[in-house]
């Protein structure tokens, strides 16, 4: 064995890794080579320098901490270091949080105002029962058009409550507990005496629409000129015969709608509903052709000249 | 042995008091190679407590097949070695802490002084390594692994890990010349 290949097993014998046969190959070569012993005792030295070393201690405190870093922390924690991240990260994060506000802020609002355009149209604030109609026992109802999107915002917050029946009569009329002849003889009456009725309801009703009108886009404001005009005084009274109540009354909404007006009221008397509209006076000869299209048609009165905008009562029945 | 194998059981199940005596019983040795590699103390305190955190979430994971303490081990030196591989690592070297040891009992000054010399001297000996020899002789000399446990450790053939202790000791007898004659 030569002094290289010796040397080379130097470490591997002072670990005593070597086989037998390479250990006593080593070992032959250190009996005849005085430099290699000496090279041999000097690794040994080394070695015995390193593992004689101090031996390090880890600081103290180190368990404590690396057992409370173990922990799960609490979520005010990760949220404080959240918002400690660096600025590189926090500033694309922050940016973006404000876009996303923005962007939902103004869904937020669009949706709003489509739903308090809906609302206008579904749920009128209380008026007065007109002159025919005058039945104190029936109040103003929700619409009840199928398919119509729920209110959630009321267009404008009632300034009293009706002075008519608590909400059982309404109730009891809208799911037809009365009998049906009842009803219709309700429907029907015009007592003398409910014009007292129709004037102190109608003075309510100017209390309520009293209010200035909220402040908007010119058709909000026109449709606001035209429920004052329609709380008033119906100039129109007529019915509206049809197979299908429900599918009428959303033909005339959407009748009124298409030429400029709005749903003023409604309610339900007995087993027929009562709508009152007010429209364009110009659009009435319009109005009168296509509501024809949804039912028998009937006038019971009507002015000499429309007046604009023209109101007018339509009772929906079957 | 039988008392690491009944830890292992007991950390596999989220013994929170197991952690601690793991922690409690290397934490020394984890950070002795952290601080021998890195060669600055705040710098093996991190590497030491990654060491354990690592360790930590890997618990239920932990195939049992390696020692506990070779497993910690192999982390730890991968932590470090990464460090020292990472491009932004200042290189702090020179600590003067580790100076600062002292050898228990109540040596004499010139003793403490002689000691403290020595170990500077080995310490920067060792700091002075490649990092692929100095982990091999700080988990041989220091640590007292054997050549099968440092070749799983860092995944080398035990050949390999021979080959570079001879290297590394080698390296050191001749810095270390002065205090071997």
């Amino acid at each position: 064995m030569s002094c290289h290949d010796a040397r080379e097993l130097f470490s591997a014998l002072i670990d005593e890794t070597l086989t037998r046969e390479e250990r006593a190959d080593v070992y032959g070569h250190l009996a005849t080579c005085a430099e290699c012993r000496r090279e041999l005792a000097a690794i040994e030295r080394t070695v015995a320098l390193v593992r004689g070393a101090t031996p390090v201690r880890a600081p103290a405190g180190f368990v404590d901490r690396v057992v409370a870093a173990a922990r799960p922390m609490p979520w005010y924690v990760r949220a404080a270091r959240a918002a400690l991240l660096p600025w590189p990260v926090k500033l694309p994060l922050g940016a973006a949080a404000v876009v996303l506000v923005a962007g939902l802020a103004v869904l937020m609002f669009r949706g709003s105002q489509e739903q308090q355009s809906a609302a206008r149209y579904d749920a009128p604030p209380p008026v007065a029962a007109p002159p025919v109609l005058a039945d104190r026992r029936v109040t103003e109802m929700p619409a009840e058009a199928p398919g119509a999107p729920a209110p959630t915002a009321p267009a404008r917050p009632p300034a009293a409550p009706p002075p008519s029946a608590p909400p059982e009569a309404a109730s009891s009329d809208r799911i037809g507990a009365a009998g049906q002849a009842d009803r219709t003889a309700a429907a029907s009456r015009i007592d003398p005496a409910q014009k007292r009725s129709e004037q102190e309801l109608r003075a309510e009703s100017k209390m309520r629409d009293a209010a200035p009108p909220a402040a908007g886009e010119p058709t909000l404001a026109k449709r606001e000129g035209l429920r004052q005009k329609a709380a008033d005084k119906a100039d129109v009274v007529a019915s509206l015969a049809a197979p299908d109540r429900d599918t009428a009354e959303r033909g005339v909404v959407a009748l009124v709608a298409r030429l400029g007006g709005t749903l003023t009221s409604r309610r339900v008397e007995g087993d027929a509903a009562v709508i009152e509209v007010a429209i364009p006076g110009d659009r009435y000869k319009d109005f009168a052709r296509e509501i024809g299209r949804l039912g028998t048609f009937s006038v019971e009165s009507e002015p000499p000249a429309p007046p604009d905008p023209i109101r007018i009562a339509i009772r929906l029945a079957s | 042995m039988q008392e690491e194998a009944s830890l292992v059981v007991r950390l596999r199940h989220g013994d929170r008091r197991a952690f601690e005596e793991l922690v409690i019983a290397y934490q020394h040795r984890v950070f002795g190679v952290a601080l021998r590699m890195l060669g600055n103390r705040a710098e093996a305190e991190e590497i030491a407590q990654e060491t354990f955190l690592r360790a930590h979430r890997a618990l239920p994971e932990f195939r049992g097949g390696a020692c506990l303490h070779t497993w910690l081990y192999a982390i730890a030196s991968r932590l470090c070695l990464n460090r020292l591989a990472s491009a932004d690592r200042r290189l702090l070297r020179g600590d003067d802490e580790a100076l600062a040891t002292a050898p228990s009992g109540e040596p004499s000054a010139a003793a403490v002084l002689e000691r403290a010399e020595l170990d500077a001297a080995v310490r920067e000996a060792i700091a002075a390594l490649p990092d692929e020899r100095r982990i091999v002789v700080v988990l041989r000399d220091v640590e007292g692994l054997s050549y099968e446990e440092i070749a799983e450790a860092l995944g080398l053939e035990p050949g390999t890990v021979r080959s570079r202790l001879h290297r590394a000791r080698l390296d050191l007898k001749a810095k270390l010349e002065r205090f071997t004659r």
